[in-house]
């Protein structure tokens, strides 16, 4: 355990640099999220018009993907500190194919805007949307590494801070995925 | 609240959310108000019992506050473009 773990009385699991890094992350998507909502000011219908062009369903399926990949996660790290190490490598490896699951439909959301001719410079409203969107599903990208990591070695200790981190992702998407899909 | 119900909390939240992304424009700034307050709601499920903030009581609180802080002014952002 190093100097920067934190005790587990009345402070959360978890290395401090990891709460570091959490936080950071949440201050850099919240500031996205209120500079979008600045510039909407300005254009509030063709806001919402545009927004009418993304796909809600698969977003909201993608809510789902990632809350259930967070949920095995943390059954993981439960498996992992009783000692059943196979049982925690299951749920990760089914907390990574969730993730994949989440990327694959991301992908396709993509690929449906490029069809469309969609692109960061169509709108204001878009250059949020890829920015937001693309910058939370390379951290997803980083989250599946680890996760894959974290199967290999299986160690609790390490587990928690690489746990931390995917739900913090997952975290991410309930705040990016109502604002940019359906506040309008 | 176990992992597993908050799982279903969360899971039965995010459909609430899908559904309000369906409805009538007119209910928008009331509709805008519950989306908001369903954020706040998965937010604290996912950092109470995900990240596990339920047991560090002065980090869940500071966390809780600033989430309401920050929905706040978002949806005062939100309702600017009404009320000028």
């Amino acid at each position: 355990m190093t100097d920067t773990r934190l005790a587990k009385e009345g402070k959360p699991e978890g290395d401090l640099l990891v709460w570091i890094l959490i936080i950071s992350e949440l201050v850099v998507f919240g500031a996205g999220i209120v500079l979008l909502l600045i510039i909407r000011l300005s254009d509030p219908q063709g806001f919402a018009a545009a927004q009418d062009q993304l796909d809600r369903v698969g977003a909201g399926i993608n809510a789902i993907l990632l809350i259930t990949s967070g949920y095995l996660a943390a059954r993981a790290l439960q498996f992992a500190s009783d000692g059943l190490r196979s049982k925690a490598r299951l749920h990760l490896i089914a907390a990574a194919v969730l993730g994949v699951g989440f990327l694959w439909l991301k992908g396709l959301e993509y690929a449906d805007k490029a069809a469309h001719g969609i692109s960061a410079e169509t709108h204001p409203f878009f250059m949020f949307y890829f920015l937001l969107t693309g910058f939370h599903a390379a951290h997803v990208v980083a989250g599946l590494v680890i996760l894959l990591l974290l199967c290999w070695r299986c160690d609790p200790d390490q587990m928690e801070d690489g746990i931390a981190f995917w739900h913090m992702v997952d975290l991410v998407w309930v705040l990016i995925f109502p604002v940019i899909y359906v506040l309008r | 609240m176990t992992l597993t119900r908050a799982w279903i909390a969360l899971i039965i939240l995010s459909g609430v959310t899908s559904a309000v992304a369906f409805s009538p424009n007119w209910w928008g700034p009331f509709m805008a108000g519950v989306l908001l307050l369903l954020i706040y709601a998965k937010g604290r499920l996912v950092l109470d019992r995900y990240l596990g903030l339920s047991r560090a009581r002065r980090w869940q609180s500071s966390f809780a506050w600033t989430l309401a802080l920050f929905l706040a002014g978002c949806y005062a952002l939100y309702l600017m473009p009404l009320i000028r």
